[in-house]
């Protein structure tokens, strides 16, 4: 399929005061699989939304929120997006997540569109990665369907040189000494910065988390040759005895590691930084 | 021994064990003994006691039949069902126990009042009955608008079409009960039974045959003894209990054609938006709010269907966009299509509620005045211009005759409820219109007499007047009192006027009552036969609906606001 200068139908009509910024969508027989990289919030999930939703009114006979759209016919649309409604019905958002994922492998064939975001994000990092990266791979071998896969996993972006079908596209940002601007268009190759700090500087994140933050990013990518091994947050990082701040870094890795993800609700998720947050700043005091 | 009344109040109870039962009492639907229980906690009523020597004391609570309807939406709302006993006889033309029959249960899938109903989408009722192994039928209906659809699917497939739709209530054989036939959870519909002799092969395809009016379902698509029809069968025996009557809406049933039609699953349709909105604030919306342009609810609900079942065939992506383009040529036909759709009505729920004997004499005015713009849609897509865009338009009933039968007959402003008369208009029917006229005449002579006993008596003040409680009087006020004739009949005394009647006013009052009585069951009697021949062309009407749901879908489409397109 081949999209020129694609929009989201209902992100456009609602955002009316600010420009929309189209995109092309480019899956054509010799590279099926895109893998899609960039920060949260730049729009990784609008543009492959707005991908499905194109392929979803060409098959309606309607017309289509973009330029020129050739879209190959389409026999079933297959999503795995973000976390959503199942948490009320007591599975665990990986658990959904997963039995979705299970449901796309099992049942799409070579016409099939298919939506992935952020797979393997409700488990840990390499085993995440992992799942995401054999779900792709057997996408690309065995089923052939055209699909879209939104990560910020950017190791997955190694499967381009390792696969005639697998292409990456970036959400490209301009990061400039102060900010981070989304520019919102989607570009050729993967990103190797998912930019999580800059964003959390944006959101207000006090400025010792981040200085911690950017320390224990250098020494994780250090570690990256130690893998594999599962790297822990606090992992390369041990406080000296002298230092004052190790009682309370205990103190936190602890309630961190204490943290189930896959049984909180958003809102407890919220509380739950926030109480952090105000040990922090306790500490803060020493 | 228990009064006849409660005799007859088990009867009616003992043949609709799982509804809640309304039992017609005046001007009240009474509940007893459990149901009183259940009604007055749901309905947050006070629970009386009904004292009597036969039957002790049995708990009871009530409400008004002018406003149940709203009492019926919360007992529906908790997930019950409710059978309706009314009074079919009249109770002053009885000395004995009047008669009660149960007119209509009433289920969160069956109910046709306003209230249950949302305009734009299916009201879906679903029936399931094992064909084999791991083979299930499943019959989707409409019954708000006569649609039936039929297919042999495994489980899973059945459950996210429930879900999907969504389904309201869900109709499976009695010996499924106690069965946990499928996991129900994250559905929100009730299950109900119906007895297994409806889902036998044979007796489901005489159920259909019989309201189809056809010998063998080939005609509809389907193979001769097709499993689904079993589903399909014991569904519309489902229905049929629940109005009590052969519901003549419901005019075909159809096969489902998944071949041609792209999947989409309910975790993408939800993932992807397309009804509600998964969460974000106040100014998110769904695919749908964005897209949906229709003008009249019957194209809103094929809108949705197309949305919910992309075409997969090329050629008829193909041939829908050709007419979609078709209509964008023509921004002026465009327009005037718009304004022309507007002024239709919901016409598939007025046939539902014509068969189910729920309809209003406004109802039959909205019907004729959406099927008078027919020719006016027919005559802007002008088939010269538009081939595509008129394709199916040549298969249209032209209905002349029912038409004029509907103009000449209804009158041109119907009042909302039949009782209230006028539904007839003036000039259609002799004897209506000669007791109207003798109605008329009363008037007029009433006004005779005014001004004869206003010169015989010397009261300039007098009034000859009608009320309910007294029928016609004779008022004058105190300071006239003194020249009050001999023969007039005190009759009620006022603070400032007394009021009479006369040997010859009571005997107009009879002439005048016979008249209205005359009159509404004369009109009553056309009604009828107006809803006659309306349901006796349902068929027809419902395929001129759906040629006009179409043009609207189209129209809708044309509105998809985008740039440009190939």
């Amino acid at each position: 399929m081949y999209v020129k200068r694609g929009r989201h139908p209902v992100v456009e009509a609602i955002d009316t005061d600010q420009t929309f910024i189209p995109n092309d969508v480019d899956l054509s027989p010799d590279h099926q699989l895109a893998i899609l990289t960039g920060p949260n919030m730049a729009g990784k999930s609008t543009y492959i939304r707005q991908t499905a939703l194109i392929v979803l009114l060409a098959h309606m006979g309607s017309f289509v929120p973009a330029d020129s759209a050739t879209v190959g016919v389409t026999d079933h649309i297959f999503t795995r997006v973000g976390a959503s409604d199942n948490l009320s019905e007591g599975q665990s958002t990986f658990m959904v997540e997963m039995s979705e994922a299970a449901h796309i492998l099992n049942n799409a064939t070579a016409r099939s569109l298919v939506i992935l975001d952020e797979i393997g994000r409700g488990t840990s990092t390499y085993d995440g990665m992992s799942l995401a990266s054999a779900i792709a791979q057997y996408i690309h071998d065995t089923i052939g369907a055209r699909t879209l896969f939104a990560t910020h996993y950017h190791e997955l972006t190694e499967l381009e040189e390792r696969y005639p079908g697998v292409v990456n596209y970036h959400v490209a940002v301009e990061e400039t000494p102060e900010d981070l601007v989304f520019l919102r268009s989607i570009e050729p190759g993967g990103m190797s910065e998912s930019y999580g700090i800059t964003i959390a500087e944006k959101a207000g994140f006090p400025k010792d988390v981040l200085h911690r933050a950017r320390q224990e990013l250098a020494n994780a990518e250090r570690h990256t040759e130690d893998a594999p091994r599962q790297p822990t947050l606090f992992d390369g990082h041990t406080p000296t005895s002298e230092s004052p701040w190790k009682e309370r870094y205990e103190e936190l890795q602890t309630a961190l590691q204490g943290v189930d993800v896959n049984q909180l609700t958003p809102l407890q998720a919220l509380q739950t930084l926030a109480d952090l947050q105000y040990r922090l700043e306790d500490s803060n005091e020493y | 021994m228990a009064s006849p009344m409660m005799t007859q109040y088990q009867e009616l109870k003992e043949g609709n064990p799982n509804a809640l039962l309304l039992f017609r009492l005046g001007d009240f639907y009474e509940l007893f003994y459990e149901d009183a229980q259940e009604g007055a906690r749901v309905l947050d009523l006070v629970l009386t006691r009904r004292k009597n020597s036969a039957d002790g004391e049995v708990p009871m609570c009530g409400i008004p039949y002018h406003s149940a309807e709203q009492y019926l939406a919360k007992l529906l709302a908790a997930g019950y069902n409710v059978a309706i006993a009314e009074q079919t006889e009249d109770p002053s033309q009885t000395k004995k126990l009047v008669k009660r029959e149960i007119v209509r249960v009433i289920t969160p899938g069956t109910a046709l009042f306003e209230s249950n109903l949302e305009t734009g989408a299916h009201h879906a009722i679903a029936a399931v009955t094992p064909v084999g192994k791991e083979r299930y039928a499943l019959a989707l209906g409409d019954i708000s608008t006569g649609l039936m659809r039929a297919g042999v699917f495994p489980l899973a497939t059945i459950r996210e079409e429930l879900k999907k739709q969504p389904v309201k209530e869900l109709v499976l054989p009695e010996r499924l009960r106690d069965k946990d036939l499928m996991d129900t959870s994250g559905l929100d519909l009730v299950v109900n039974y119906e007895s297994n002799w409806y889902f036998k092969p044979d007796q489901a395809q005489t159920e259909l045959a019989n309201r189809l009016g056809v010998a063998s379902l080939e005609g509809f698509g389907f193979t001769h003894d097709d499993p689904a029809l079993r589903a399909a069968g014991g569904l519309l025996a489902y229905l049929r209990y629940t109005q009590q009557r052969d519901l003549e809406h419901m005019t075909s049933v159809s096969p489902y054609e998944d071949k041609h039609r792209m999947t989409l699953d309910t975790g993408t349709i939800t993932n992807l938006e397309l009804f509600s909105v998964i969460r974000g604030g106040q100014r998110s919306r769904s695919l749908w709010e964005v897209i949906n342009r229709t003008q009249t609810a019957m194209g809103a609900r094929l809108l949705r269907d197309w949305l919910l079942a992309p075409l997969q065939d090329v050629n008829d992506i193909e041939e829908r966009l050709q007419r979609v383009e078709e209509l964008v040529s023509r921004p002026e036909a465009l327009t005037n299509l718009s304004t022309a759709l507007r002024d239709v009505r919901d016409i598939e729920r007025i046939l539902a509620r014509l068969a189910a004997d729920m309809t209003t004499p406004r109802d039959i005015a909205s019907l004729r005045s959406s099927l008078e713009q027919m020719p006016v849609i027919e005559e802007l897509l002008a088939p010269d211009e538009a081939e595509e865009l008129s394709r199916g338009w040549e298969t249209r009933f032209s209905l002349s005759d029912l038409q004029r039968f509907l103009y000449e007959a209804l009158a041109e402003d119907p009042p909302g409820l039949l009782r209230n008369g006028g539904v007839i208009r003036e000039g259609f029917d002799a004897k209506l219109d000669e007791y109207r006229h003798l109605q008329q005449g009363g008037k007029d002579w009433l006004a005779k007499v005014q001004e004869q006993e206003r010169a015989q008596t010397g009261i300039p003040s007098l009034k000859v007047q009608y009320n309910k409680v007294f029928g016609y009087y004779i008022e004058v006020s105190n300071t006239h009192q003194d020249k009050v004739p001999e023969h007039y009949i005190k009759r009620q005394t006022l603070t400032n006027a007394e009021r009479y009647i006369t040997p010859q006013l009571k005997e107009f009052e009879e002439k005048m009552l016979s008249a209205e009585e005359q009159v509404s069951s004369r009109e009553r009697e056309l009604f009828g036969e107006l809803c006659r021949s309306i349901l006796d062309n349902a068929a027809e009407i419902q395929h001129n609906a759906h040629l006009i749901a179409q043009i609207d879908a189209l129209h809708s489409l044309t509105k998809t606001d985008t740039q440009d397109h190939t």
